[in-house]
């Protein structure tokens, strides 16, 4: 690092060591490595960990957030300068001005274009990088400095502003992502940290352990089954936020919902379960929420009644998740045109909540 | 060599490399997330994923499997919607050697880690790999997954942007200060 003063690659070091391997350190890795949390992000489990898609006093970590924390005040200013005279003789006056971090790459085959084909092979071990998606119009990698080339390919993730016309995406400025800038614009009910707060209200005296004798693993297992059994079954997560005293340190509340009937259901966890237990009413029953992710998955639908048709491009980068806690079919797009989580629903039968990697500047 | 044998050497390489180069490896993890308590984190994720994992055909190879583990796990942190499933901790400081001296080196260290922030991933990444690690551009190519070329340009792009940004702060220590 020639380029760079000997105090600062000191100073480099010193914040990064320090770190010392102490007997606590070694024993939280060996009980991570014991950890058999499955890898089904709905499923619940008793080691503490919580599933990947359930958030219980959690933020939208938007990493790095320690380096926000540390960032000291900059002269530059994090909004792109305009590098691009937008076109006016192509632009459609009403296709608003976006914003959003996303992938553009250039190889061989094709031009530069944002990646919308939900293929993160950036960082895969064999092969040159590669993906498809909607052409960006006055692109030049001189406008951004974290790009990488390799085997004839360029690829960045980069900060786009610009609008959708057509088939293409009209470039007004770029820049490199800032610290913490992912590819996710708005609000993502997946990471409401009250998202797996129990519904249920704590009864007189407080959640507690009704059968000790009956919080085994073995039990716990038979929960799980029980639940998963009913075909009106919404989800059946934990809620840790609230510490139930009990065996193993204490454990949270199960907490169940289904459409069908919730004292019978209750009835049938009780009889298995001895923890603390919340049964509730489900919006929607996980079955149905799958099966119209996967109806989804075969192709954009059109709506009758509402837009026309829904933009390819809008729906190029096109995956779903069924949340099935909060009873809703969760859509993130590339670029959501108007109106389409109210055709999506219609479409489909199921609520749905639209998230997008492009979000119109405000 | 039996199974079980197996397995024990195997921990014990494991727990051998934690004595080692856990130090370095909360470091990378450091740098590249900008957050020690996540840095920590990602580094005890890796370790127990080599335990996880059982012996490896190359022994030898175990270090380099940590390395790449870390740099995955810390874009997976910086890039996905991440949810903090463990309960943050104090960020500890820097053990100083005195007063004075933890003074001086916490601005020094504040103000490269607040640079090293601002700098793109790809330059943080390969800016943290050689500097830190000490590994050579072909080595940091191997845990990062691309070209050596790529990391020589992002080193020489990282160092140049860094010194930039450090440009305009004052000495604070220099070797000649008595301590």
């Amino acid at each position: 690092m020639s380029d760079l003063d000997p105090r600062w690659t000191t100073a480099l070091r010193a914040h990064a060591t320090a770190a010392e391997p102490t007997p606590e350190a070694w024993a939280a890795i060996t009980e991570r490595a014991a950890d058999d949390a499955p890898a089904d992000p709905s499923v619940p489990h008793r080691s503490g960990r919580r599933p990947g898609l359930v958030a219980a006093a959690a933020l939208l970590v938007l990493l790095a957030a320690g380096a926000a924390a540390l960032a000291v005040a900059g002269d530059d200013d994090p909004r792109p300068v305009p590098l691009v005279e937008e076109p006016t003789s192509t632009t459609t006056p009403a296709e608003p001005l976006v914003e959003g971090v996303a992938r553009v790459l250039e190889d061989a085959t094709h031009g530069p274009e944002i990646c919308a084909d939900g293929v993160d092979d950036l960082y895969r071990d064999m092969g040159p990088p590669s993906c498809r998606g909607v052409p960006v119009e006055g692109w030049s990698w001189d406008l951004v400095e974290g790009e990488d080339t390799d085997e004839g390919a360029t690829a960045a993730q980069v900060h786009l502003t610009g609008r959708f016309v057509d088939d293409r995406f009209v470039l007004a400025a770029a820049r490199d992502p800032e610290p913490g800038e992912t590819g996710l614009g708005g609000d993502d009910p997946l990471s409401d940290p009250d998202r797996t707060t129990t519904p249920c209200p704590a009864p007189p005296g407080g959640w507690t352990v009704r059968d000790e004798a009956r919080t085994t693993d073995e039990h716990f297992r038979s929960l799980l089954m029980t639940a998963r059994a009913a075909p009106d079954l919404g989800e059946i997560w934990v809620d840790e936020s609230v510490r139930v005293p009990g065996p193993q340190g204490g454990q949270g509340v199960m907490t169940a919902s289904f459409t069908g009937d919730l004292e019978r259901h209750r009835q049938e966890l009780e009889a298995v379960y001895g923890g603390a237990l919340c049964v509730t009413e489900a919006p929607i029953a996980s079955r149905d929420l799958r099966a119209a992710a996967d109806r989804l998955m075969t192709g954009p639908p059109v709506a009758p009644g509402g837009p026309t048709v829904v933009s390819e491009i809008a729906v190029h980068d096109l995956s779903s998740i069924a949340d099935t806690i909060g009873g809703q079919l969760v859509v993130h797009v590339l670029h959501a045109p108007p109106g389409l989580e109210e055709a999506l629903a219609a479409e489909l039968g199921v609520p749905v909540v639209v998230t997008s990697t492009f979000m119109p500047i405000a | 060599m039996g199974v079980v044998e197996r397995e024990a050497e195997h921990r014990a390489l494991v727990e051998d490399l934690f004595r080692t180069s856990y130090a370095e490896l909360v470091g990378l993890a450091t740098l590249v997330t900008g957050d020690r308590t996540t840095g920590e984190d990602v580094a005890q994720d890796a370790f127990a994923g080599l335990l996880r994992r059982g012996p490896l055909d190359d022994p030898d190879a175990a270090v380099g499997y940590l390395r790449r583990a870390v740099v995955n796990l810390s874009r997976g942190r910086l890039r996905r919607r991440a949810v903090a499933e463990r309960p943050h901790r104090a960020d500890p400081s820097p053990v100083p050697a005195g007063p004075e001296d933890a003074a001086l080196a916490g601005d020094d260290s504040r103000a490269v880690a607040a640079a090293l922030a601002r700098l793109p991933l790809r330059q943080r990444e390969c800016v943290a790999t050689c500097s830190l690690l000490g590994l050579s551009h072909t080595e940091a190519a191997a845990v990062l997954g691309i070209s050596a070329g790529s990391v020589k340009t992002h080193v020489h792009r990282g160092t140049r942007r860094l010194a930039a940004l450090l440009a305009d702060r004052a000495p604070t220590i220099t070797p000649e200060d008595d301590r």
